[in-house]
Order: structure tokens, then C-alpha cells, then sequence
């Protein structure tokens, strides 16, 4: 008799082949369950085993997977996660990217854990599911049309409204295969890291639409996880870290980022706020309160952090959009000079429609900015458009010329590595990212060396660790010195692996802001394991591994490991005037190689290492025989 | 640190004062709206530390005193960041460092990102 399917899981992943119309259901064992849990855990088991070195981004065997996780679709806060997994178009390496809103619920209501995607459809399609209906469908009457209004026409063509359907797109930028096209969803959630969306274009899906499903989803301890997951809920509104969250989601980033130095100001060209920004109007409750605004929460979730808001003032007066996250203040804000809340907003909600990170956006931008007043990109290049410091109306217009892949557009559609490689001279000097090819999140790194570090080792396309959370469980300090390359190294590597647990679940990382300890008490009570707060980070640093072995199969080795010129420049003002990571690089990565157990030289993961995390069968694919006896372990 | 050292601190002669700028979020520890800033100007007292003159503000506010230490090891907790002089604590100084008259001390909260 087989073995029961925990709770939590539907049982099923929902298996695609494009080129083939060929769509199937694959069960998935208790075993596989417990061993990669959901989300970026079975993302990057799909990856490692199906994707081969040859299989670029752009290649139609190459798989984006949409997965949920355990938690998703139950009753705790924040359940509606999706995690998307692939070879990705900026570094050509794994990809792991979440959005929240309802596709988690909703995928497990129709009885599937994750949708697995491959092959190349022979024309655009979107794929329908609806319980036990699943379809490829013409997408004709989709094409051209943004984020927004793909899910307003769809809403329209099966005549249904709200939450009953989730709606995931690339939009225009994933017709036109932009590098850092994202997927976009219910309205303002955005998967959005390394060009995921383009892989969605390249196989010629336009949309995966779900209809809130009428399977049902159990837990194996319902009241257990109705007390765990309240004691979250209790903890994320009353506990001092996490209060601020609680009440603003990340609004309170840019008046904080911005006394440490962390807030990016136009292209990382200073740190000072400029003359005349008043930073009283940046703070969370003069963000939230300064537009006419509602909630626009994520599945089952409690939290006041997603707002829609509707402009005041300005020429987009009346216009309905969706409040910027911090990233979209930094990306469409500060880091291409706008301080108007009114213009960043309208511009963040732009961005979203066209479907591109808004992060890739921002250092792009800002970049075309610097490179335009310095004279290294002509008015004549871009066509006759000025783009100066601050003008969000100039952005929009590059954002539409890059996502039809128009004029100048088309270089800069291949995001802000390539296109400053192409433009060169001293244009290449000035832009951000990493050697890999991603770029950094909305931050000035300069003053937060933890996640230069993290993103220019991170195997995702962005950071692998993250932000510390509740980092004294793991063993780490409450507080480091944040220029001490020593300590940003081990603080790195020491939290490794908690990430990549949440990213897991099927839920937002917002509302796992608790223990490790508590944490695991929700997902046992779904499931009715006894995972442990160990058994998490181990689960957490195989998967990391996984990926890392994935990107090193793909080429991407050690000495992209760092960044570019300006990424890794010294700050010439603020409160990290002068401190240089130069010159402690290549000592923090020794420290950070130390502490995950991967070899300096060659970027493997060390025998000892793969063995400790269960990951013995990729010893012989990494290592020799003869390598495998000689090297450190 | 205990609380006695604390109230021992605050009897000793005043040398001159210190600012303590309290920002946006973490008003809402000291009674406000958790937007703007509040300021304190905070007597300083001979051999007065970093360390002594938070122990003295925290001491008058239950909730900032509970955010902004860790009760088991009687540090500063993970959730404010403090900066001396606009630094980063551990840049220009630690807990321990004294201070000057016209210091100024600044209490914001941690940035909570994705």
C-alpha cells in the first residue's frame, strides 16, 4: 500500500510540454516531499537533473518551473507563494525568484504542488487550469498587451473577477524576450530575477491563468497550525523587529537606508540627499498616507504591507496604481534621481505593467542618466530623447522602447551588463552589476558589504542568504561591525541556508519573520513531520549547493565572483565615505568559502561537504577520483 | 550593565550633554507616531559611555528598552541600528567609548527588506 501524501501537498506537479501540446501529472513520493519540500528546494532538483549544460536560457528544453510549497493555500499568513525556478537569461545560470499574491493557493486548490514547463509552443499560448482542466490556449487576443490587461482580458474571457483567478504574465517585455523581463501577477507581485520572464516569452506562453480551484487542502495537525500560525501573526504584530513590517511592509527602507549610507542615489554617483528633498515626506506613514490608499493583501494574510493608491496630483492625477515596495521607491526612485513620491509611484506601476525588475531597471537607467550628462550616450543614440536626472516621464519612455526592443532600446534590453559592454569606453565604467551578470537589489552596497558579497556569490541571480534574520539562532551575532570584512563574511556564510528554507514553503518572506524553531512548528503541523530547526538549514545549504553545482555546469566559475567597477567603487560621500571593499575581496570570499565548505580554487562544493548534506551522488560529477582523494576537505 | 549602575549614573554631576535623535519607526518605542524624529538632550555625566547614556534613555521607556536590548546577553539586539556621529556603531565607537559633549547619537530601525 503506497504511503500516505503529507498534508499540505496536493500530491501532483503539473507537467507541460509546449512544443508537444503533451500535458501530464507526476505524483510525487512522501520521500521526495520531506527531501525537497517545495519551491526552490524541487526547483532545484528539476534544474539539476533536467536541465544539461547545453540547454541554454533560450533553449526550449530549457524548464521554467512555477512552484508552490507546503504551506501555501493553508490557513497562515502569506500562503499564496510562488517560487520560479529556471535557467535564467542574465547570468544564462539557476534562477530563484519569488512573487506572492493568490498563485500558490490557488494552483493547490485545483490539486497541483508546481507547474513544470518546457519545450517551445508552435504559437502563443496561455495555459488554462481550473481543477481537472488543463489546456494551452490560443493567446492572440493577448498579445501586445501589458501586465495589467492581460489579466483584465482574461478576467473578461472567463468572466470572472477578484480572487478567483490569478493571472501570471511576462507581459510585452516577455514577448520581446527582454533579459530582465520578470513574471507578474495578481495585480502587483512580481517574481522579478534574472530574466525569467524572457523565458517565459522565448517558449511562447503569454500567461498562466488559474482558477481559484475546489480541491480540497488539509493539514495532518489543523489546530496545531492554526496555534502556530497565530503565534506568528502574534509575534509579526507585536514583536519590536517586526512591528515596523507589520504596519508598513518595507516603506520605513528609504528613510533608514538612507542615514546609512545604503540608499542608492542617482547610480551610485553620491550618497547625500540632494538639496531641497525633504526627507520628512520619505517617511513609511508620509509614504502611505501622502496618496488615497487600501489594502491589497496576499492569500490569508494579515500583514498591512501591499497597497494600491491612487495619484493626487500631477499628470497621472486619478490614476489607480500599486505602491512601490522599497525597490520600487530605490529602482524608479533614488537611484535614477526622482524624489517626487508622486512621479516614483506612477513610474514603479509602469515598470510593473511593462513586466521588467525594477531593480535591473533602476541601475540601467540611472546609468543611461550619468552616461547622457557626461556625454558618453548622445541625445542622437537615443533618438532624439533627453533622459536627465529625476525626469520619470523620460524613463517611461525608455522603459516602452526597451520592451518592444525599439532603437537603442534593443541594446538596452539586454540589461545593464551587456548594453555598457557594448556601448564601452568610459560608459562601461559606470554601471552596476555583478560578473555574473545580474545586478544588485535597490541598495547602495557600498555601505552594506553583507550583500555585495551575498549577491556576488549567490547562485539565484540575486542574494542566496539575505538580510540576517533572527540570525542569533544560528549562531551569529546580534550586530557586527558592517566594514569588518571578517565578520560580513562569516555572518554571510554563517546564515546560509535559512533562504533558501522559506523559499521553500509556499509562503512570503515577510511573514516567516519568526525562529527557525517556530517556523518548522507551522510546516510539521501541515505535515506531520518533525523537522527540526537543523534539519532546515541543512535542507536550506543542499539546495544553495544544488544550485551553485548547477551554475558551475553552466560556466559560471569563481572569478565572476565579484563586481564591476563601479559596484565595488568607493563612496565619495555619506556615512560610508571612503570605505573601500577592494581591498578586502578577495579575503571575505576566503572566509565565506571556509565557512560553506566549497573548495576556493574551483568554486566546488567539497567532497565533505556534499557527503554532509546528503549530496554524496554529486560527488563524481564534480570531482574526480584523483581530485576527490587530494583535495581539502 | 545593571539597572542600579544606571540610576548611579544619573546621580552624578552633569559635564554637558549629548543629543539622542530618535527616528521614524522607532518613536514609536518613546510614545510617538513612529514618523519624524524626537530628540533628547541627554546629561552627560563623567565617564559616561555609549553603552551608559542608552541604558539611561532606555531606562525611561519600557518598549525602547525592550527593542533595543537583548535580555539574555544585555547587548544591543538585532533591531535598532545606532550610530554615533552619523557612523555605525563599531566604526568611530563601541558600546564602551566614551563620550563628549555634542555627540549626538541617532536610534533608526533595521532595514527590513526581502
Amino acid at each position: 500500500m503506497a504511503e500516505a501524501l503529507p498534508g499540505g501537498y496536493a500530491g501532483k506537479i503539473l507537467r507541460v510540454d509546449l512544443t508537444n501540446n503533451h500535458l501530464w501529472t507526476q505524483p510525487w513520493t512522501p520521500e521526495m516531499c520531506r527531501t525537497y519540500l517545495g519551491g526552490v528546494g524541487l526547483g532545484a532538483k528539476i534544474l539539476w537533473e533536467e536541465v544539461p549544460p547545453e540547454v541554454h536560457w533560450d533553449h526550449p528544453e530549457n524548464r521554467l518551473v512555477m512552484a508552490t510549497g507546503p504551506l501555501a493555500g493553508l490557513p497562515a499568513w502569506g500562503t499564496g507563494g510562488l517560487t520560479v525556478v529556471t535557467r535564467g537569461a542574465l547570468t544564462n545560470g539557476a534562477t530563484n525568484t519569488q512573487a506572492n499574491g493568490f498563485f500558490g493557493a490557488n494552483l493547490k486548490y485545483s490539486g497541483y504542488d508546481a507547474i513544470v514547463l518546457q519545450g517551445r509552443a508552435p504559437s502563443w499560448v496561455y495555459l488554462y487550469i481550473h481543477d481537472d482542466t488543463v489546456e494551452l490556449r490560443d493567446a492572440g487576443a493577448l498579445m501586445g498587451k501589458d501586465t495589467w490587461e492581460t489579466q483584465q482580458a482574461l478576467e473578461q474571457i472567463l468572466n470572472l473577477t477578484g480572487h478567483q483567478l490569478s493571472v501570471y504574465t511576462s507581459g510585452i517585455a516577455g514577448e520581446n524576450q527582454v533579459r530582465f523581463a520578470a513574471i507578474h501577477g495578481d495585480y502587483g507581485h512580481v517574481a522579478s530575477k534574472n530574466g525569467c520572464g524572457a523565458v517565459m516569452g522565448n517558449k511562447r506562453l503569454k500567461a498562466v491563468a488559474i482558477v481559484r480551484g475546489s480541491k480540497a487542502l488539509g493539514a495532518a495537525d489543523p489546530r496545531g497550525l492554526w496555534l502556530a500560525a497565530e503565534e506568528i501573526a502574534h509575534e509579526l504584530k507585536f514583536d519590536p523587529s517586526t512591528q515596523s513590517l507589520y504596519e508598513y511592509g518595507t516603506l520605513p527602507g528609504v528613510s533608514g537606508l538612507s542615514r546609512l549610507g545604503a540608499l542608492p542615489i542617482k547610480n551610485y554617483t553620491t550618497n547625500v540627499v540632494p538639496e531641497g528633498v525633504d526627507m520628512a515626506k520619505w517617511t513609511a506613514s508620509s509614504l502611505r498616507n501622502g496618496f488615497d490608499h487600501r489594502g491589497h493583501q496576499c492569500n490569508a494574510c494579515g500583514m498591512h504591507h501591499c497597497h494600491t493608491q491612487v495619484l493626487g496630483s500631477g499628470a497621472h492625477k486619478g490614476e489607480l496604481v500599486d505602491e512601490p515596495e522599497y525597490e520600487g521607491w530605490s529602482g524608479a526612485g533614488w537611484a535614477t534621481g526622482c524624489t517626487d513620491p508622486v512621479d516614483v509611484s506612477w513610474l514603479n506601476t509602469q515598470i510593473d505593467r511593462a513586466c521588467v525588475d525594477v531593480n535591473e531597471f533602476g541601475w540601467l537607467i540611472g546609468w543611461v542618466m550619468e552616461c547622457q550628462e557626461k556625454g558618453y550616450i548622445t541625445k542622437e543614440q537615443l533618438g532624439g530623447l533627453e533622459v536627465k536626472w529625476g525626469d520619470a516621464e523620460a524613463a517611461n519612455k525608455l522603459l516602452q522602447m526597451i520592451i518592444r526592443r525599439e532603437g537603442f532600446g534593443n541594446i538596452l534590453a539586454e540589461g545593464v551588463k551587456r548594453a555598457s559592454e557594448t556601448v564601452g569606453g568610459p560608459a562601461a565604467d559606470c554601471a552596476i552589476y555583478t560578473m555574473k551578470g545580474d545586478t544588485p537589489r535597490g541598495h547602495d552596497h557600498r555601505a552594506r558589504w553583507e550583500e555585495m558579497l551575498d549577491t556576488c556569490t549567490g547562485s539565484g541571480g540575486t542574494i542566496d542568504s539575505g538580510p540576517p534574520v533572527r540570525q542569533t539562532e544560528l549562531g551569529q551575532p546580534a550586530r557586527i561591525n558592517p566594514f569588518d570584512p571578517e565578520a560580513v563574511a562569516r555572518m554571510v556564510g554563517g546564515t546560509r541556508g535559512r533562504r533558501q528554507f522559506e523559499d521553500s514553503l509556499g509562503t512570503c518572506i515577510f511573514t516567516t519573520r519568526t525562529t527557525l524553531a517556530t517556523l518548522c512548528r507551522v510546516l510539521n503541523a501541515a505535515t506531520g513531520w518533525d523537522f527540526s530547526k537543523d534539519d532546515a538549514v541543512t535542507f536550506g545549504r543542499r539546495t544553495a549547493t544544488l544550485m551553485r553545482a548547477f551554475n558551475l555546469r553552466c560556466g559560471i566559475t569563481p572569478d565572476l565572483e565579484r563586481p564591476s567597477k563601479r559596484y565595488g567603487s568607493v563612496p565619495v560621500d555619506g556615512p560610508a565615505q571612503g570605505q573601500a571593499t577592494a581591498p578586502h575581496w578577495e579575503r571575505m570570499l576566503d572566509v565565506w568559502y571556509e565557512m560553506v565548505g566549497y573548495d576556493r580554487k574551483t568554486g566546488k562544493p567539497l567532497p565533505a561537504t556534499l557527503q554532509e548534506l546528503g549530496l554524496e551522488s554529486l560527488i563524481p560529477e564534480l570531482w574526480s577520483a584523483e581530485e576527490a582523494t587530494h583535495v581539502r576537505t | 550593565m545593571s539597572e542600579r549602575d544606571v540610576v548611579q549614573a544619573g546621580t552624578a554631576t552633569a559635564t554637558g550633554q549629548v543629543e539622542i535623535e530618535v527616528v521614524a519607526w522607532i518613536t514609536k518605542f518613546v510614545g510617538g507616531d513612529g514618523s519624524t524624529r524626537q530628540v533628547y538632550h541627554e546629561p552627560l555625566r563623567d565617564g559616561d559611555t555609549v553603552r551608559k547614556v542608552l541604558r539611561r534613555l532606555s531606562g525611561r521607556f519600557p518598549q525602547l528598552h525592550k527593542a533595543l536590548w537583548d535580555p539574555g546577553t544585555g547587548d544591543l539586539a538585532e533591531h535598532i541600528e545606532v550610530l554615533v556621529n552619523d557612523a555605525v556603531l563599531d566604526i568611530t565607537h563601541t558600546l564602551e567609548s566614551l563620550l563628549h559633549t555634542r555627540d549626538r547619537l541617532s536610534l533608526i530601525g533595521q532595514y527590513l527588506g526581502g
